[in-house]
Parts: structure tokens; sequence; C-alpha cells
């Protein structure tokens, strides 16, 4: 393992739930990945631009702030950061709010394969 | 029991089968009405139930209501509820039809336009809640109220151990606001049922 293939991951969600979930999923396939998180837009933006982590997971459905709004701020910030947006709503207007800015698209429910969906994206912008 | 009796682990579980349930409805009403639609974050109360009409009443602030309701059954089974203000839902209908049918026309579709969107809505909810805890529902057809809300709700009235999951949510369109809410009616055993599948589904992803 060299410290090249070691990634910073920064969960965003309100959820603590969905952010237990996709810590141990990702923990299980990158075990030694280092992920911290964020609870909702505000604290993704602050955390983002402090940590500038190589990638971002990042919950649409949070209040005061979405996902969009987030990624939007982040990424004026710090454009390096490869953000995948978390979804249930999978509206094409949604959609293509995300392709806009270049963030990648995911399905909700959280899965082993909606994570890896994340993960490809990840690699493919790497 | 009140929310505050489950830990904030199972509360977090439960909004988030409800927000994922209440994002993929937003989905698949956009594409209903063509237009985005923004469902907000659900916040969630838990009513006791001896009389829901007063405590619905009391949350909608409208005496008569307009509301959609499904049965739900499976290891956990639960009368579901679409509910918004009367005379709040036309905006809503009118986007789904089209600018080009007339009032009355209009006025004829409501009933079974907004059984549709009842039916998108619990679905999805129902459906999370398949999804993530792994339990499966059969629902019955969406059934049209209007009226009173004492009258909407009077089925459930002699249960004396039901309880209510109230759900206030948000329905955004461009230009447009409409407050809506879910009202979920659970036996104190399916309520029950209900938290012991949440706390499988917590310590399968090894969270307590």
């Amino acid at each position: 393992m060299t410290t090249s293939t070691i990634k910073s991951v920064l969960v965003v969600d309100d959820s603590r739930v969905a952010r237990i979930m996709i810590r141990n999923i990702i923990l299980g396939i990158h075990p030694h990945w280092i992920i911290t998180e964020a609870v909702n837009g505000k604290d993704a933006v602050d955390k983002a631009i402090l940590e500038t982590p190589n990638y971002i997971t990042m919950d649409y459905n949070m209040p005061d702030m979405n996902g969009i709004e987030a990624s939007q701020q982040i990424l004026q910030h710090a454009a390096k950061i490869v953000i995948a947006l978390f979804t249930a709503n999978i509206q094409a207007h949604t959609r293509n709010q995300a392709a806009n800015l270049g963030v990648g698209f995911v399905g909700k429910p959280i899965t082993e394969a909606s994570i890896n969906q994340a993960l490809e994206f990840f690699a493919s912008r790497s | 029991m009140t929310l505050h009796d489950l830990s904030e682990l199972q509360r977090d579980a439960l909004i988030e089968i409800f927000n994922i349930g209440v994002g993929q409805a937003a989905g698949s009403m956009s594409q209903i009405v063509g237009e985005a639609i923004t469902l907000s974050v659900p916040i969630i109360e838990l009513l006791h139930g001896n009389n829901q009409a007063d405590a619905i009443g009391a949350v909608v602030r409208s005496p008569r209501i307009c509301a959609v309701s499904q049965t739900f059954t499976g290891g956990i089974n639960s009368k579901a509820f679409l509910i918004f203000p009367e005379g709040k839902t036309r905006e809503i209908v009118r986007r789904m039809i089209g600018e080009s049918v007339s009032a009355e026309e209009l006025s004829d579709m409501e009933q079974e336009a907004l059984s549709e969107i009842g039916n998108i809505i619990l679905n999805s909810c129902f459906s999370s809640m398949s999804d993530l805890l792994h339990a499966d529902f059969q629902s019955s057809l969406p059934t049209y109220h209007l009226g009173l809300v004492s009258d909407v709700m009077t089925v459930q009235k002699t249960q004396d151990d039901n309880l209510l999951l109230l759900l206030h949510i948000d329905f955004s369109m461009p230009n447009d606001q409409i407050h809506g809410y879910l009202v979920f009616l659970l036996t104190l055993p399916s309520f029950n049922a209900l938290i012991e599948r949440i706390d499988q589904f917590l310590s399968g992803i090894h969270a307590n």
C-alpha cells in the first residue's frame, strides 16, 4: 500500500445512519482510506475547504443547503475535489444540475452497489 | 411511547427511510408534471392515537382536508394517508394534467390525479422501508377522501392502541409551495415490529 493509493473521503449526510453505512462500506473495500464526516451542507463546505479531501460523497436532500448548492460552493474553492451526489430523487433536473457541475450522480438507498458506483466515478476522475 | 423513547440512531434510521421514500417520490412526480419538484426533508412526530382526528385537525389547521389513503399489510401493518388542507391541491393537479383542460374537467380529474400522487408517495415510502428493512408489503388501492377531518379519520376512532406517525412535507414547484402531511397509523404491535426491524437493520450495519 503506497500513500498515493490511500485516499481521503468526506462523507456528507444529515443522517448519521447513512454516514455509518457509507463509511463502513468504503472501509470494507478500502480499509486504509481516511474518512471524515460532515453533517450538513455548511459543515461540508467548511470541512472540504479545510481538509481538501480527494473525494466527497454528498447527500442531496438536507435541511438549509442541499447537496448541489454545497457542491457548487466547494468546487468554487477546491475544483480538484471529486464529488458524487447521493440522492433518491432521480429527476432529470437534479441529474442535469449535477452533470453541469461535473458531479457524479448515484441513486439512494445506500448499498454496496451504489457505493461501488461512486468509487468507479471517483477512479474515473482521478 | 414517544419519539424520545427511541434512541438517536433509531430515530435517525426512521427519518432516513422516509427521506429516501420522499426523495424517490419527488423524482417520480417530477416525471409526471415535467417540472422540477422538491420535497423537503420530512419532520417526524409520533402522536398517540385515541383521537387521531383531533390530533390531525390541530396540526393541519384546517377543518376540512383532502386525503388519499392506502392500507399496507405485511410484517408491519399500517393505514397511510397523504393529507392536504382542502383547496390547496388544485395547482399540483393542474400541473400534472396540463394547461389545456377546462376548470370543470380539472375538477373532475382532481380525485383521480390526487389518488395517483398519493399512490406514488405512499408506495415510495413503503418501498424504501421494504428495501432497507427487508420487509415485504402488500398495498390496497388508493382511496380518495374529501371532508371534515373527523369524517375522514373516523374509522380509526375505536382502536385505542394506535400510534400515529406524522410527517410534515413541503412540496415546492417553481413559483409554488404546498405544505402536505403523511400520516401512518400503526397499531402498537406494528410499531414495535417496525422498531424491531430497525434494530436488526442497525445491527446489520454495525451501528450499535
